[in-house]
């Protein structure tokens, strides 16, 4: 009895001290904690707060109703849900949306990789800075007036890049980038990988930065020429970051993955003539939902999109994991 | 000590500094509401005058007025014509203007502070219920305003399925209203084209619509350089349309009072035949259905790039003066007789935009004495036409005749006028204003005039929001938009056939018949109410 009171007592001791020992440490970390403190916050009530919101795809929910009737409306199921599945252009819009993200993975993912191999070869130092700064300067270009140059750029009439083709002899008949819906894949995978390579350049090359200049040495004393140590030195050091990039990309894969931008693009390159390749989860769920007020519907598609989006993310973890042995969580 | 004193305070500092940034977060949403200046509730009664321009009348105090016109170009209540309607009725005005099209909602959803007027032209079922709105009756009663005129007609057309009036829309006049009124027009749609290539070409004719082919295909001929035909992005349809008789969206009566959707019309397959056969042999370009702002059509003809114009009815009017100040040596000439075979023009209006007065204004006495004057024959010809004797004299025939550029936007701003007149447009007063003796966009209204019909019932037939009615009809225009593209676009007559019938059979799909059922019963109840 009298050990049992002692124990108690010792452990009441140590956990007293071990909270002022927290305590202690918090104090020394304030500011530190202070800015934790706010990023968690901010995480709290623009990310997990607006969640309760969801809850609105499975009701009859109207805006007058205010935010308390995101509790107080009636449930409907999977009344949007099916609404949705069952519209005329479900297909379209699902194949629009998969074929263009697909290949922005495709395209978009490898670019910036190539990019920074290339330019961590490059020894002259300007030429290097000059390349670098050309490449990530687009993405500080808004999407409207990435648009808006596309269209006086690929203008079927008065393009500058038809006139270009026409003048080279490339082409007999301008190509109608603008309104002919086969090119509206190309074009949005073209233009996202133009704007956007650059900027996630500095990531890969971050990474090898990061290599130790001596397994280059080594690997050049036993006769490695550069494509080798790019094989087996740089490709296996930027891994890692590689496969986080990468599971990154396909968790955001519907929004454009790395290259995000799918809305932007859909709903400022695309129009009635190529609707039938550029209409995607995003804008249908923006005309047809948010525009005309139905927030229910909007977020039934949205939900859908995120449910996707996260099978997607946990996905692949697994597989990088399986694998490759590495993954984010 | 003070080193500790230093970083407690530095740390307050950095506290404060948060705290204040989210007080300013969670304030952001109530600005509104403080913004707009308080009325003054206690303001007494007004003793108005018959015309309210002789004798005394009382201040009423202030109201707000919120406009939900994010564009709207008057954003004081300020130039000569708002302080003469200040002095007439006693009543101060501040605006507020919408600063997109969700404020109002939004505000209506929050359940926050309304101004003491709401001014709208989408909102219309939201602001009619009485928990948002006090109805024009409840107030008309309150302040005993005996003298406030309104007509059966209006109040049948505006009125809720519960006889409650919260609103009349503006621009809005019956059949026999607007017959009666022969100088009374309305805008519409129209086709211009460059006077200086007509006169080459020898002038030939153009009275029907394979006579506006046959000169399309001699400009292609002659002037390869020049696109012979564009259009105002979402006009094809319009003028197209009127010319083949056809409505552009909404109902349309089919006969023995069945409510029939526009694309059911039997000669639209005619009317998309004919953009395909303008698109096929090379008279417009694919690219044309891709612009998005409404002025790109235009800036071909300002360029010099394109032939002719389908827009509307005054475009000449507009466009030479611009041509002149760019110093191009050619003009525009508007075509004014009408085209088609059986033009018509489908009115089915019931108006646009109406003046609420929500259960939160602060001043209801001034806010429904500020309506009913600016729906009273003075007020509406001071807001529109400016101050009689001064800026406009009544001609002879009974239109105004003005002494200032009526059309001049900075000039309209400058005075105050036109635009505050439209708040409460009975459709006489903006309708004769349109009228101009001699000019090109009024003998092509007066064209237009001769081949409308209005059907106002049809107004009424609108499906409330989220009903299953709405969202088949939303799924169809939203299909339409779409599916209309491969017709215009086809490759050939049968292709543009078979894309048409495609079309007609995913309206089916998508629920045509069962919107069609529902908007028939609409609309004859909707006729049973105004016997």
């Amino acid at each position: 009895m009298k050990l049992q009171t002692v124990k108690e007592h010792a452990a009441t001791n140590k956990s007293g001290h071990s909270v002022s020992l927290l305590w202690k440490r918090f104090r020394q970390q304030k500011y530190m904690q202070l800015f934790v403190w706010m990023g968690l916050i901010s995480l709290f009530v623009f990310h997990y707060l607006p969640m309760f919101g969801i809850l609105i795809a499975f009701k009859n929910y109207k805006i007058a109703s205010g935010i308390s009737g995101i509790f107080t409306s009636e449930w409907v199921g999977l009344k949007y849900f099916k609404e949705f599945v069952n519209s005329y252009n479900f297909e379209t819009i699902v194949a629009n949306t998969l074929g263009i993200s697909f290949l922005k993975l495709i395209f978009a993912f490898p670019v910036p990789i190539l990019l920074a191999l290339m330019l961590n070869e490059v020894k002259d130092g300007l030429f290097k800075r000059a390349v670098q700064t050309a490449s990530y300067l687009p993405h500080f270009i808004s999407w409207v007036v990435v648009a808006g140059l596309a269209s006086v750029f690929l203008s079927e009439n008065r393009g500058i890049f038809n006139n270009l083709l026409l003048g080279l002899g490339l082409i007999s008949e301008p190509i109608a980038f603008l309104s002919d819906p086969g090119s509206f894949w190309g074009m949005a995978v073209g233009t996202a990988v133009w704007k956007e390579s650059g900027w996630w350049t500095i990531i890969f090359l971050a990474a090898v930065s990061g290599i130790s200049p001596s397994l280059y040495e080594a690997a050049h004393i036993d006769g490695a020429g550069r494509l080798r140590r790019i094989w087996h030195i740089t490709l296996p050091g930027i891994r890692g970051t590689t496969i986080v990039v990468l599971i990154l990309a396909i968790g955001s894969l519907l929004g454009g993955g790395l290259v995000g931008s799918n809305f932007e693009q859909a709903f400022l390159l695309g129009n009635a003539v190529n609707a039938d390749k550029s209409e995607i989860l995003q804008t249908y769920a923006f005309k047809v939902g948010l525009s005309q007020g139905r927030y229910s519907f909007a977020t039934a598609i949205d939900l859908l999109q995120a449910v996707i989006s996260v099978i997607l993310i946990f996905g692949s973890n697994w597989i990088s994991k399986k694998t490759t042995k590495s993954g984010l969580f | 000590m003070k080193k500790k004193t230093g970083k407690s305070l530095k740390t307050l500092g950095l506290l404060m500094l948060i705290a204040s940034l989210l007080a300013a977060c969670s304030s952001g949403g109530n600005n509104n509401a403080q913004s707009s200046p308080s009325a003054s509730p206690s303001a007494p009664a007004a003793t108005q005058t018959e015309t309210g321009s002789e004798g005394t009348v009382q201040d009423l105090g202030e109201i707000t007025l919120f406009v939900d016109h994010p564009w709207w170009p008057m954003t004081e209540w300020k130039g000569k014509i708002p302080e003469e309607i200040s002095k007439r009725t006693g009543v101060k005005v501040n605006v507020q203007i919408a600063a997109d099209a969700q404020q109002l909602p939004l505000m209506i959803a929050s359940g926050a502070e309304m101004p003491d007027i709401v001014y709208t032209y989408n909102n219309h079922q939201p602001m009619s219920t009485p928990d948002i709105s006090y109805t024009w009756d409840e107030l008309i009663e309150k302040y005993q305003l005996k003298d406030f005129d309104i007509s059966p007609t209006a109040r049948a057309v505006n009125a809720t399925k519960d006889g409650s009036l919260y609103t009349i829309r503006n621009g809005f006049m019956t059949s026999e209203e607007l017959a009666a009124c022969d100088k009374c027009l309305n805008p519409g749609q129209g086709l211009s084209v460059r006077a200086d290539i007509m006169e080459a070409l020898g002038n030939p004719k153009l009275e029907t619509l394979d006579d506006y082919l046959a000169i399309l295909g001699q400009v292609k001929e002659k002037y390869p350089d020049l696109i012979p035909a564009v259009i105002t992005p979402g006009e094809a349809g319009s003028y197209l349309r009127i010319q083949y008789g056809v409505p552009r969206f909404g109902f349309y009566n089919a006969g023995g009072d069945q409510a029939k959707y526009y694309i059911n019309h039997p000669e639209q397959e005619a009317f998309y035949l004919y953009v395909n056969k303008l698109y096929r042999e090379g008279y417009i370009v694919a690219e044309n259905f891709t612009w998005q702002e409404r002025t790109e059509a235009e800036s071909q003809i300002l360029n010099g790039k394109a032939f002719s114009l389908i827009n509307a009815s005054g475009d000449s009017e507009t466009l030479n003066p611009r041509l002149e100040t760019d110093g191009k040596n050619f003009r525009m000439a508007q075509v004014i007789k009408n085209l088609g075979a059986n033009p018509k023009v489908y009115a089915n209006s019931i108006g646009w935009s109406g003046m609420y007065v929500p259960k939160t204004a602060k001043n209801t006495e001034a806010a429904i004495k500020f309506i009913q004057y600016m729906y009273s024959t003075e007020g509406q010809r001071l807001a529109s036409w400016g101050i009689e004797g001064e800026d406009w004299t009544m001609h002879a025939d009974g239109y105004p005749v003005f002494n200032f550029d009526s059309k001049d936007q900075d000039k309209q701003v400058q005075m105050g006028v036109v635009w505050w007149g439209i708040l409460a447009d009975k459709g006489e007063t903006s309708s004769l204003q349109r009228y101009v003796p001699d000019s090109a966009s009024t003998e092509v209204m007066m064209e237009l005039k001769k081949v409308t019909e209005v059907d106002s019932l049809f107004g009424k037939v609108v499906p409330s929001a989220d009903s299953e009615e709405q969202v088949i009809q939303v799924n169809i225009d939203n299909m339409i938009k779409n599916e209309e593209m491969k017709i215009y676009l086809a490759k050939s007559e049968e292709d543009a056939k078979a894309a048409f019938k495609a079309m007609l059979d995913k309206t089916k799909n998508i629920g045509i018949e069962r919107l069609e059922e529902w908007a028939t019963k609409e609309y004859n109840e909707a006729k049973a109410l105004m016997k």
